[in-house]
């Protein structure tokens, strides 16, 4: 089950941020479109889960620095080099990866709860765990990109049975965009600490 | 000789030695400890190259010999310029191009400097050796240069750190030359009643005003505000900073000194130089500290090219630039110049120490108003440390980057400055700036769109470019800009000297 808040964010020119969970891409609009009753509704948006602003629900990163900029190699981390990424975690974060048009965030958490129903088996995983996990699938894929990071953390999150928050934020009024997931307030893995530079357009609350 | 570069002047074994240096203050201290190294049977290329590697980065010496040769060896973060030329059969170094006398403008010179941004860092293009007159040349930095006084340059050897001895000793020997490194420049500053200090709240900038203020030296704090989201934790930590070392804070609005902000006065640099684009901003911290009668500016520039980068890997390689942006004769002396620096990659290591600070705008601003920037992270003892660092960190398999700061200033930096998450972004700050000041820059470009065009730039495909960054349709920063930037410090450069139409001055090769 999931619920989309989301926040139309001023660029400072008079025109306004909005993000499409439902075509997963960033638009800046003029603001008597950004606030038609129709264009939200186009884009996935629903007016009863609008919020003035919207505040980034994390606050905290549980493990960092391990692959894009080495910063601090902790033992836990020295551990996880060599084995192998379980292939089921490989597989959705190269799915979520390349075909990130197809798999738009309500798209791959409905499929990341459908697989935890399916499999059946929950996992008490910590959140350092989870942390590792997702830090071991992008070693051994040699691909770090944040996109397939929050779903693939979101997913692990479900199995262990915990609600969390995938947020897309945009560092205005530039196109660079994040997205990150976080389980009461703390990310799990982010390698290089970086979300706070991204106001959040859309925070989406995932849960079993 | 420029007058605002001091110079000490030392006869030994008939040979003539200058020390130049931009801090006058320091400049006794600097020759005695070079003088060290004077070699009993004189100064030759080699033995000039081995001294060299003691040489404060920002300074340069030349010798004049007994058998006609001279020698210069100019620090990798030299913060002012060198030049020399074959004149009637002698052979000039200086350190200010007569523009002006000459008026005879190096079209390959000019390109180069617009060539070099394809080079992440590459502040003065020092991997060309043309400069913007012609028929001179740079004495590059972080280079050891032998002159003939009919022939010009003989020979170079670049004054790379990598050479030196490696240090055998561990991290707590590592953290007591980190100590001394900043007592001695504490030390250096002890003559002056008061100092300016840049607050940013990072760790680089707050050890340089401990290291001050510990010799007693009153410190007067600036910090750049911005009223942006990315920006919303640095006011407070700023303020900490300030009030844990007892330091009063003047707070600006950062908006108001956006990159690309025209000033009210411009330099008339000896070539064109892409900090200018900050100028608005330095300009106002260079007249704080005149104001109050200080001189020195405390900086922490260069502290993440010592210690958060790894002086043992060079810097990237050329990135390639817009074609659109050059006439088809210009995108060939493009080629030509990039082709050029990579046929020099010895200066796109990061131990020669090239990398560290682009301060060019000091001299102008020592010439002006009379305050320039001082850094510990461009002195040689720290510059040494970060090589000490590197192959530290290379022998344990672990980069900390500048967890060894925070490790040797635990007692002395406050927590809210080792604590702090991580430098913001100014990519935001870019794409506002372009917005607020795309006519300025524009106007810039369109006014000297004659000799640009004649250099072998494309001035209307860059007006188009500024158009697009202003609109945010491009929001690259340092990719889709770079051809901007530097066509700006070009065109402000001729609009500095008086270049607005081709026939203003002549032009060579």
């Amino acid at each position: 089950m999931t619920r989309v808040w989301w926040t139309r964010l001023p660029a400072g020119d008079g025109r306004v941020f909005l993000y499409s969970p439902r075509f997963g891409c960033t638009y800046l609009l003029e603001p008597e479109l950004a606030t038609s009753r129709v264009l939200p509704v186009l884009l996935g948006l629903s007016s009863r889960d609008f919020l003035e602003s919207l505040v980034d629900p994390a606050t905290a990163v549980a493990l960092t620095g391990a692959f894009e900029k080495p910063l601090v190699v902790s033992p836990g981390m020295e551990m996880e080099r060599g084995r192998n990424a379980p292939a089921l975690l490989t597989l959705l974060y190269v799915f979520f990866h390349r075909l990130r048009r197809v798999a738009t965030i309500p798209r791959a958490t409905r499929l990341a709860v459908s697989l935890v129903k399916v499999r059946g088996v929950r996992l008490p995983l910590t959140l350092s765990e989870i942390g590792l996990r997702v830090m071991a699938v992008e070693r051994s894929l040699g691909i770090s990109d944040c996109y397939p990071r929050a779903l693939l953390t979101a997913y692990l999150c479900l199995t262990a049975g915990l609600r969390c928050e995938i947020t897309v934020g945009i560092l205005a009024p530039t196109a660079k965009m994040h997205a990150w997931c976080s389980t009461d307030g703390v990310i799990p893995f982010e390698p290089v600490t970086r979300h706070w530079w991204y106001s959040p357009l859309v925070v989406v609350e995932v849960a079993g | 000789m420029r007058e605002a570069v001091a110079v000490r002047r030392v006869e030994h074994r008939g040979q003539t030695l200058v020390y130049l240096s931009l801090f006058d203050d320091e400049l006794d201290p600097r020759l005695e400890e070079f003088l060290m190294f004077t070699p009993g049977e004189g100064w030759s290329e080699a033995n000039l190259a081995g001294a060299a590697l003691c040489l404060e980065p920002t300074d340069a010496v030349i010798i004049a010999g007994r058998d006609e040769d001279i020698l210069v060896a100019r620090g990798g973060a030299c913060n002012f310029p060198l030049y020399w030329k074959v004149i009637a059969g002698s052979t000039v170094v200086t350190t200010a191009l007569p523009i002006d006398g000459e008026r005879r403008l190096s079209i390959a010179g000019l390109i180069d400097s617009v060539a070099v941004v394809s080079v992440t860092y590459q502040n003065e293009p020092n991997l060309s050796r043309h400069a913007p007159l012609n028929g001179w040349f740079r004495c590059r930095r972080g280079t050891v240069s032998r002159f003939s006084a009919s022939a010009g340059c003989l020979s170079e050897r670049p004054i790379d750190l990598a050479d030196s001895a490696e240090d055998k000793h561990g991290r707590d020997q590592l953290i007591g030359a980190i100590r001394l490194a900043l007592d001695k420049f504490g030390r250096r500053q002890q003559g002056r009643p008061r100092a300016l200090v840049e607050l940013s709240g990072g760790i680089d900038s707050t050890l340089a005003a401990i290291a001050v203020r510990s010799h007693g030296v009153e410190l007067h704090g600036i910090s750049i505000h911005f009223p942006y989201y990315e920006f919303r934790f640095e006011d407070n930590i700023q303020l900490a900073v300030a009030k844990s070392l007892g330091v009063v804070r003047t707070r600006r609005d950062g908006s108001s000194v956006f990159p690309y902000a025209p000033p009210d006065w411009w330099p008339r640099l000896d070539e064109p130089a892409t900090c200018i684009i900050a100028i608005k901003r330095d300009l106002m911290m260079a007249r704080l500290a005149s104001g109050e009668g200080i001189d020195r500016v405390l900086v922490g520039q260069g502290g993440d090219q010592v210690f958060s980068e790894d002086m043992l890997q060079p810097v990237p390689g050329p990135m390639p630039l817009a074609r659109g942006a050059f006439s088809a004769a210009g995108w060939g002396r493009v080629e030509s110049a990039r082709a050029l620096m990579e046929r020099f990659p010895r200066y796109l290591r990061r131990s020669t120490l090239t990398y560290l600070h682009d301060a060019r705008l000091d001299v102008a601003f020592k010439e002006y108003v009379g305050a320039i920037t001082r850094s510990p992270f461009c002195d040689i003892d720290m510059a040494r440390c970060g090589m000490f660092w590197a192959r530290l960190s290379a022998r344990d398999g672990v980069i900390e980057g500048k967890r060894i700061l925070a490790e040797a200033f635990a007692k002395e930096l406050p927590g809210v400055v080792t604590g702090r998450r991580a430098k913001v972004s100014w990519d935001g700050i870019c794409a506002r700036s372009y917005a607020q000041h795309a006519d300025s820059i524009i106007d810039e470009i369109e006014r000297v769109s004659a000799p640009l065009e004649h250099i072998g730039l494309n001035a209307r495909w860059l007006v188009r470019r500024v158009r697009e960054l202003a609109r945010w349709e491009k929001t690259t920063f340092g990719q889709d800009d770079k051809e901007v930037f530097a066509a700006y410090a070009l065109a402000t450069w001729l609009h500095s000297w008086g270049v607005e139409r081709v026939r203003d001055c002549g032009w060579g090769d």
